[in-house]
């Protein structure tokens, strides 16, 4: 077992990452820091972030606009790499890798859904999951099928995105991003672009995801979306100020804003 | 600065790549515009100075009493000079000992004549004291290697005559070294022309009186040349004379004009070619800008701006970039202008080169480049202008609907369904931007027709040789003979070794006449079941000779306006006209012959014997000593070999390689720089979706195959029409350089579509290669946050 010199976590040597309470972490940042530009036109999005996501945890990153609360998820989902710091997630350190690592890391550990959607207008619903499935050789039509279900667009399978509304584009995304069955779920303002009543479809759907087991991470400036989550990240100016549990959860039909 | 115009100038360095390559496209346009046009024009200008500083003939009368219509022409208002000479074909034997049937024509020995003179170019001009002394035409002497003070000899009908050279020099008459309108493209060393004492002619064609009249035209007279022509080919043909030929008619001057007409074809080909192209590239663009901007322009109108700021401020792009190219264009276009005329007149040997600046291709040039870019950027920018503030305030972009046409054939075909996610995503991507998808194959059709018209022209004229040489004419080789043919030298002929079969031909100078029409050729007689000659009729077919009547020229269909069974007129050199029957046509490419057996062109002219024997060798005789056997033959004066003129033909066609060559690199510049800037287009609209693909883990490497197969899919479907279209174009293109001197059928090999096809297609992979590196490149944490339709 190799420590990190860090007392609350450890990377063990079967590639898991055992957290401060002995379960085992889905995400682990120590000392995670972003800078973008140099010189005087040098941002610190992140600086020195410490946190610890453990797995089947549903945790919302909650911040004002420009705190660094997409930072940190593309951070964990690997789109970026730090400037400073270790990311270790899905059993490994993904600080380090280059850019076909972190493709690789994304193809096979995280799910990501967007705030505008991002489906291919010229493919089905059923096509859009399919699609990913297929090109990151994760899942198969019936994965894609299982995932459609799973979010309750079965019956729109064949519809495009101009032919759903916005609530199910977006639980057409999630499909997207779970039919490769990831661990994490990474969500950057999922209900951004939605009404209350569609916003609360779409949250249910991640809350029944994360019953399931799945790790989710929602970033969001929506601070009533942090009644259902297990725990809530508050940031501002790139760093964690609070993080605060909720000991039960509220259902997403109880939300409001 | 306003603050628009600022937005304006920054807009333009955004992907500067894009609009760069509308800035080559319009450059490219102009300057082949501008090339092609000042050289038709300077080399226009050129030939006209030589002309009126030579004094070329407007036009030239054969036969009859030379002496009375030269008389009358000169009393005719209209006519500044009337001069005769005596012109004859006859054998000539060079210093190398090669022989051949060249054209002596007479110069008074004292001075320049009147009409058609001389421009020395070495030695000095002839010279009473100096009977015997001739000046050869520039081209024999260059293939003959004859200088002054050597020698040349020359068959007076009954030996050979050795005469001196004494100077070389160049004619308007044989600029072009056309031995006739039927034998435009002589094989070096198979024509030549001797300038000789008028006295000289006289004795070496075997006459006592000049057999042509020169007539050249006050401007005023050449105002109205058709009538004037009229006129005096009427009073010529009073007096007993043949045929007449006019300054546009004359072999050399037609071929020439011919030529450079290709020029004038270019000069509106290639604007066209590219400026639409540049038009694509404006529009696809701009277009996609446009979208891009929507909530700008949105905010611009919700601020009150007016529609025609709007559209000025989009519509000043296309004039920027059009500008920017034409003003290139325009420099470019003068530099090549230049360099393509002095290079061609020096080609043709053109005595003196005129390069002139016209401001009226100048004008014209900036104005094709300005309005080409205007007229792309004014559809985007009216629908700039109307885009409605609030729909672009929200930000709504119109989304693709249900898939298109695609779809719906995916619907009724429940096998498709099967087909992986990605085969749709490749099928069903150019339709969701369908009118870029069509402007993107517009491209590809530009493209193509630009490469087919080029080497389809290529393959025509390789096509036209081989049917020339390969398909009608069977001999290997012309005699001419110094005395008439009787049984036993022909008998001779046949049995010389290395030679297969022999036959005798006839061929007698006429003007065709049907009506007031009239065409000046050469019936060629030759025996009944000819097997040195093939007959190819225009519908595809093959005929024999017929034994009464004569077969003519398809081009003479619509010159004299005849069909099959009219009867038709045979004026002779003597001045009798016999009348015939068109037995029916024959498609040949090269000079517009009339044929009949060598019985009826008896019938016809008696005085006319079979003058030339037409040869077939056995396969595998060595040629070389063949021809020098029948060379040797008692009465034999001048041996052409058929091999000569198909290699030059042949070596001509190198040179279209060269053209096929620049043809092919503008027509890949031209697909380059269209597909870049539509498939970049294409990629920087789906940056989001790719970032979305990438952000799940798809590989850069398989997401860059399924940009290519969806890009080189619009390209394929674009090259079906543009093969059919180049198809159109290059037989329209041929169709304005087909006449009596030359007919060409578009005939492209399948491997040329091919191959066109395929160097578009393999274009496109390398423009679309930028794009894709930008795929490696992009930034997927900013990217997968866009808002996009």
């Amino acid at each position: 077992m190799a420590r990190h010199g860090n007392e609350r976590a450890v990377l063990r040597e079967d590639g898991t990452v055992e957290g401060t309470a002995g379960a085992p972490a889905a995400v682990l940042l120590r000392g995670a820091r972003k800078t973008y530009g140099t010189g005087h036109a040098e941002v610190h999005a992140l600086r020195d972030v410490d946190l610890e996501v453990r797995r089947g945890e549903f945790v919302v990153l909650l911040g004002p606009s420009g705190s660094g609360k997409t930072t940190l998820l593309n951070l964990i989902g690997g789109i970026e790499p730090p400037t400073a710091g270790e990311v270790i997630a899905g059993g490994r350190d993904i600080s380090g890798l280059g850019e076909d690592g972190r493709t690789a890391y994304r193809r096979d550990t995280v799910g990501f859904v967007f705030q505008f959607f991002n489906l291919v207008p010229s493919l089905t619903a059923l096509e859009n999951v399919r699609l990913v499935a297929e090109l990151t050789g994760r899942g198969d039509r019936e994965h894609a099928e299982k995932a459609l279900a799973a979010v309750g667009l079965a019956e729109r399978a064949g519809h495009f995105p101009a032919q759903l509304s916005g609530g199910e584009q977006q639980r057409v995304a999630i499909a997207r991003a779970i039919a490769k069955d990831p661990a994490l779920l990474l969500c950057d303002e999922p209900t951004g672009a939605l009404d209350l009543e569609t916003g609360r479809g779409v949250l249910r759907v991640l809350q029944d995801l994360n019953r399931e087991g799945r790790t989710v991470l929602v970033v969001t400036h929506n601070a009533a979306i942090a009644a259902i989550a297990h725990r809530t990240v508050r940031m501002r100016s790139g760093r964690i100020v609070e993080v605060t549990t909720t000991e039960a959860p509220a259902t997403a039909d109880e939300v409001a804003w | 600065m306003s603050t628009l115009n600022v937005k304006f100038r920054r807009d333009l360095r955004r992907r500067p790549g894009q609009l760069v390559s509308v800035v080559v496209l319009v450059m490219l346009g102009v300057a082949l515009f501008g090339a092609s046009y000042d050289a038709y024009k300077n080399l226009d200008a050129g030939y006209q100075a030589m002309f009126s500083k030579y004094r070329f003939a407007d036009l030239t009368l054969s036969g009859g009493d030379t002496a009375a219509i030269a008389a009358q022409a000169k009393a005719r208002p209209g006519v500044e000079s009337a001069a005769v000479r005596t012109v004859a074909d006859v054998p000539m034997r060079m210093p190398d000992g090669g022989t051949l049937v060249g054209r002596v024509v007479g110069l008074p020995a004292g001075a320049q004549p009147d009409v058609d003179r001389v421009k020395v170019l070495k030695g000095r001009y002839l010279d009473p004291a100096a009977p015997t002394g001739v000046l050869a035409d520039k081209h024999v002497a260059d293939d003959a290697d004859l200088k002054p003070g050597g020698s040349v000899s020359v068959w007076d009908g009954r030996a050979w005559r050795s005469l001196g050279v004494r100077g070389t020099v160049s004619s308007p008459e044989y600029l072009w070294p056309a031995a006739s309108r039927q034998d435009v493209l002589p094989a070096p060393g198979s024509f030549g022309v001797l300038f000789v004492p008028e006295q000289l002619a006289r004795q070496i064609a075997g006459t006592t009186g000049p057999n042509q009249v020169t007539v050249y035209y006050t401007g005023a007279g050449r105002g109205h040349a058709a009538r004037l022509d009229a006129a005096l080919t009427a009073a010529a043909r009073r007096h007993g004379g043949g045929a007449a030929v006019t300054r546009a008619e004359q072999p050399s001057n037609a071929t020439l004009a011919e030529d450079i007409k290709g020029f004038s074809e270019l000069a509106v080909m290639f604007p066209l070619l590219f400026l639409a192209a540049a038009g694509v590239t404006v529009y696809v663009v701009l277009t996609r800008r446009v979208a891009r901007d929507r909530v700008v322009i949105g905010t611009l109108r919700a601020s009150g701006f007016r529609r025609r700021t709007v559209v000025a401020h989009y519509l000043m792009t296309g004039v920027a970039v059009g500008l920017a190219g034409s003003v290139l264009g325009v420099a470019a276009g003068l530099l090549l202008a230049g360099t393509v005329t002095r290079v061609y007149g020096d080609a043709i040997g053109l005595p003196e080169t005129i390069v002139s600046v016209r401001a009226s291709t100048v004008v014209a040039g900036l104005a094709f480049g300005l309005v080409a870019g205007a007229l792309a950027a004014l559809a985007p920018a009216v629908s700039a202008a109307r885009v409605p503030p609030a729909e672009a305030m929200r930000g709504n972009v119109p989304s693709a609907g249900g898939g298109g046409l695609v779809a719906r054939l995916q619907r009724s075909l429940p096998a498709a369904e099967r087909l992986p996610a990605g085969v749709w995503l490749v099928l069903r991507g150019p339709t969701r931007q369908f009118r870029r998808t069509l402007y993107t194959m517009a491209g590809v059709v530009l493209a193509l027709v630009l490469i087919l018209v080029s080497w389809g022209m290529l393959d025509s004229s390789q096509a036209t040789v081989s049917r020339q040489f390969d398909q009608i004419q069977r001999q290997d080789a012309e005699l001419t003979l110094g005395r008439p043919l009787d049984g036993a030298a022909l008998g001779a002929l046949s049995a010389t070794k290395g030679v297969r079969a022999a036959e005798p031909s006839a061929h007698v100078p006429v003007t065709i006449t049907a009506g007031d029409k009239g065409y000046s050729t050469t019936v060629v007689g030759l025996p009944a079941g000819t097997r040195m000659h093939r007959f190819l009729t225009p519908g595809g077919g093959e005929r024999g000779l017929p034994r009464q009547g004569a077969l003519i020229g398809a081009a003479l269909r619509g010159r004299l306006g005849v069909t099959e069974g009219d009867r038709i007129g045979l004026r002779l050199g003597d001045g009798r006209t016999v009348t015939t029957t068109v037995a029916g046509f024959v498609d040949e490419p090269l000079g517009t012959y009339a044929y009949a057996t060598l019985g009826q062109v008896a019938a016809w002219a008696p005085a006319a014997k079979p003058d030339t024997v037409l040869v077939t060798f056995d396969a595998g005789a060595d040629r070389a000593a063949v021809e020098r056997a029948l060379s040797a033959r008692p009465g034999v004066v001048a041996y052409a070999d058929s091999q000569a003129l198909k290699k030059t033909m042949d070596e001509y066609m190198n040179l279209f390689y060269v053209f096929v060559a620049v043809m092919l690199a503008f027509g890949g510049l031209l697909a380059f720089t269209v597909l870049f800037a539509t498939l970049s287009v294409n990629l920087a609209e789906r940056g989001t979706e790719l970032a979305t693909l990438r952000a799940a883990g798809v590989g850069r490497r398989r997401l860059a195959r399924l940009v290519t197969a969806e890009n080189l899919l619009v390209v394929a479907a674009g090259a079906v029409p543009g093969l059919v279209i180049g198809r159109l174009a290059t037989g329209a293109f041929l169709g304005a350089f087909s006449s009596d001197l030359m007919a060409f059928h578009t005939e492209i090999r399948p491997a040329t579509f091919g191959w066109s096809a395929l160097a578009v297609i393999a274009v496109a992979y390398l423009a679309q290669r930028p794009g894709l590196r930008g795929l490696a490149r992009m930034n997927l944490a900013t990217l997968v946050r866009e808002r996009t339709g």
